[in-house]
């Protein structure tokens, strides 16, 4: 057997750094001796790509974010003796030239409210961006704690920032709270300028992804933008104000929410007509520019603090969808002059609906739907999705799922029942990235924290096959994360009762007891 | 303050008086004196070229990640030189010298505790994540092992850092290895806890009418059959599927470790798996000298214990 290789060797391993003759000899050492194998593999393991390098004259240190197109890492310029970001893109997506062209225009312009641009290049392949490091926050969460006129005056400063990109033809075409930054300072910037590639189909992306929260959600796409048609500045414009109008409300509205449906939604006094312009879906009828855009939000009444949604996270999911079918109720009634129920009556239902969630009774769920209902033709579409998420409770997913994408398509509104899937059918939402979790710490606390969910959503009485394999598959992850323990009773245990819900023999078992 | 102009044509032959000022000094040393300091101490024909640029990089370093650390002066400058006359290739290795981490090192060595509290806080993360690996033994443990060996005694392992490349993989490289180390010594205590005869025993149906002694017959078929599969394996086969089954590596990880693409790793694994199978099976078969269908029903018993036995020959 060969020698062991010296810690050099292993280093320049760890660092991917090792040529390929060296790489040779080792592979073949490792064969014959467990100990370097183990080594190794423990070493790979704890490899999560940021052992410390170099990009170009930049020292990269810590790992800030990552996302479909690439990462962004904090990193030390050691020339100017500054921290930067530094933004390295992903090759695949091929858009290196047109990411240089972009930061090369981006580098001219200097406004108090962009992230400025410090160089752009190419460093063994992969093209990556310095920008200024802001010390503070991003928008998504500044503004969890923020009353309204301090949202409202950041999203204008944030206006003004797009404004200077605008006049130099620079579309962002990704505007997002979480691509706006808030510094310490209060000063708010606006990042990740045409980072991202402009045709839908990258944004699709970078949603399938779904590696979690840092980039790309068609979330806060114009209607032009997610139909594929001509993305401009006034689609910046529509991204910014939908945004904000969440930001007010908790919730996102649909394009051309009126000023009712948005007011509606929060007690807080807010430009809200400055963004029901801005969230017209007639391109045409929204601001003429950014500027005038920030102007009309500034001129907006300084509000006191109020904010409607301070309601346990649980109940979020149902209050949004409560919101949404509210959005249709008003849009109508404000559109044709229709009689529209009291807010009163539909506030006495919901409330009764969010009475059902948190007792988890899904009876109780559907009265409330009933007294729904029974407020007349105009509030059918709330009732129906609100009927979807009381079958969901019942542990029928499938059935609730296309209700509410029913009742979705009915309000011209996009297909995202997301939410509402996790919060009531969470065997195919939450409770799959509890299980990751536990997997990738193999801790059995993980394991046993989501196991009373997993049961009692699996155990549920339902006649969907598919929702039984889901149920199943759920229940027997939940099995491996206690094989990864070695509790293999647990793992038994779980395994027995997959394969009851499946009504099939237990399967393949793979458990080390300790 | 002697910048560095006034230090450089004096190379080699300062005085110890001056030596001792510039020393006096140290708390504000700057790149220049330090650099004086350092080619005070090297071997006479050690050309240190760029050094200046290291110092100058990890000073800064240094004060914006530990403003309370010890002043830098003679002793740390010593240190360094030692380091870099120890350097075999060192016009091609400067680049990689790191003064701040290897001012870590120095300063965790030096039996300060607040320099090893630093150096501990600095790569906690990664020695947390190698930690959460060795999930069989106790972490404390673990810590306080690594702890005495890096810091303590006469010659601390710290001190073996060489000061080029990061100490952060340094450490990282150094910790998994004692852990391994002290794995293998506690499986090795312990002895294995289950032998195959309980797999077999365990995984045949209860009311099973095979005797003990056929039983036996099969479980040392098995093994035998198994460990003839592993054998007939190419090594990279072998190696991959053991990173797979028992270091539980994903393929990415496994590709990145070799700079082979994913689809490699899933095809060379694919194809071991495949090659294992069969080779068992056709193995037992030839062992027991029996016709191949007569053994399905014995073979298919055993498919799914396959899993763990292989990731415990795969093991040794």
């Amino acid at each position: 057997m060969t020698a062991c290789p010296d810690d050099d060797a292993l280093i320049a391993l760890v660092e991917h750094a090792l040529d390929p003759a060296a790489l040779a000899s080792l592979e073949g050492h490792v064969d014959g001796c467990a100990r370097c194998r183990a080594t190794i593999g423990h070493l790979a393991a704890i490899d999560d790509g940021d052992a410390p390098r170099t990009v170009g004259r930049y020292r990269l240190e810590r790992l800030l974010g990552e996302g479909g197109m690439g990462v962004v890492w904090r990193a030390w310029d050691p020339m100017l003796e500054r921290p930067v970001a530094i933004k390295l893109l992903r090759g695949e997506h091929g858009s290196g030239a047109r990411l240089l062209r972009e930061g090369r225009a981006l580098a001219k312009l200097a406004h108090p409210n962009v992230i400025a641009v410090h160089d752009v290049g190419e460093y063994d392949g992969e093209v990556f961006v310095a920008t200024e490091l802001v010390e503070g926050e991003p928008m998504h969460k500044w503004q969890a704690e923020r009353d309204a006129g301090s949202i409202v005056r950041a999203y204008a400063q944030a206006a003004r920032g797009l404004a200077a990109a605008h006049a130099l033809g620079l579309v962002h075409r990704d505007v997002k709270p979480s691509n706006i930054f808030v510094g310490k300072d209060g000063r708010v910037r606006v990042g990740d300028f045409g980072l991202v590639v402009g045709d839908s189909s990258a944004a699709t992306d970078d949603t399938m992804t779904a590696s979690g929260a840092v980039v790309g959600t068609p979330a806060y796409m114009a209607p032009e933008q997610r139909e594929g048609r001509a993305t401009t500045a006034r689609s910046d414009q529509f991204s910014l104000c939908l945004a904000l109008a969440e930001a007010l409300i908790g919730a996102r509205p649909p394009a051309d929410a009126s000023v009712a449906m948005l007011a509606a939604g929060s007690a807080a006094a807010a430009p809200w007509s400055a963004i029901a312009r801005g969230l017209a879906r007639d391109p045409n009828a929204r601001f003429a520019d950014m500027t005038a855009l920030a102007d009309a939000l500034e001129g907006a009444p300084r509000a006191p603090r109020g904010r409607v949604l301070a309601i346990g996270g649980a109940l979020v999911a149902l209050v949004v969808a409560g919101a949404i079918g509210g959005w249709a109720i008003l849009s109508r009634g404000t559109g044709r002059a229709q009689t529209v129920p009291s807010a009163h009556d539909v506030g006495t239902a919901v409330r009764a609906s969010i009475a059902a969630a948190e007792a988890h009774d899904p009876d109780a769920c559907f009265a409330a739907v009933d007294q729904l209902d029974a407020l007349g033709e105009s509030i059918a579409p709330t009732a129906a999705m609100q009927r979807g998420v009381c079958e969901m409770m019942a542990g029928r997913c499938d059935d609730g799922r296309a209700r509410i994408e029913d009742a979705l398509d009915a309000m011209g509104a996009a297909r995202d029942a997301s939410f509402q899937v996790k919060m009531w059918c969470p065997i195919d939402g939450d409770l799959d990235r509890a299980w990751t979790q536990a997997v990738a710490h193999e801790n059995v606390a993980y394991c046993a924290a989501i196991e009373a969910d997993v049961r009692r959503v699996a155990t549920r009485p339902t006649t969907s096959n598919l929702d039984r394999e889901r149920a199943a598959q759920a229940v027997g992850n939940l099995g491996r994360c206690y094989a990864l323990a070695h509790r293999c009773d647990d793992a038994n245990r779980n395994w027995t009762l997959a394969a009851q819900i499946r009504g099939a023999e237990i399967g393949h078992i793979s458990c080390a007891p300790r | 303050m002697l910048p560095l102009a006034v230090a450089l044509p004096r190379r080699g032959a300062w005085k110890p008086r001056e030596v001792a000022w510039i020393a006096w000094h140290h708390r504000g040393v700057t790149a220049g004196e330090l650099g004086a300091l350092v080619l005070a101490k090297l071997p006479a024909g050690v050309r240190a070229a760029g050094l200046d640029d290291r110092l100058e990089a990890g000073l800064t370093a240094i004060r914006s990640k530990w403003p309370d650390a010890p002043a830098i002066g003679d002793a740390f400058a010593l240190y360094l030189a030692d380091r870099i006359a120890a350097q075999a290739d060192l016009a091609n290795a400067m680049p990689r010298l790191r003064v701040d981490d290897l001012f870590l090192a120095w300063w965790a060595s030096s039996g300060d505790a607040r320099g090893v509290a630093a150096f501990e806080a600095a790569f906690a993360e990664d020695l947390r994540k190698l930690v959460t690996r060795f999930h069989r033994l106790p972490a404390d443990e673990l810590r306080q092992r690594l702890r005495i060996k890096l810091f303590v005694g006469d010659a601390p392992h710290v001190r073996s850092y060489s000061g080029f490349g990061f100490l952060q993989n340094w450490l990282k490289v150094t910790a998994a290895r004692a852990f391994v180390d002290v794995a293998r010594s506690d499986a090795a205590k312990r002895e294995d806890d289950l032998d195959d005869r309980d797999l077999i025993g365990l995984a045949a149906p209860a009311g099973d009418p095979r005797d003990a002694h056929g039983r036996a017959e099969i479980n040392d078929a098995v093994k035998r059959a198994f460990g003839g599969a592993v054998a007939a394996l190419a090594p990279r086969e072998r190696t991959f599927l053991r990173h797979a089954m028992v270091d539980q590596l994903t393929l990415d990880q496994i590709a990145a470790t070799y700079q082979v693409h994913r689809a490699t790793v899933a095809r060379t694994l694919a194809a071991a798996r495949e090659k294992l199978l069969s080779g068992t099976r056709a193995g037992v078969v030839a062992i027991l000298g029996i016709a191949p269908d007569e053994l399905a029903s014995a073979i298919q018993m055993l498919d799914s214990r396959l899993e763990l036995s292989l990731s415990r020959v795969l093991r040794e």
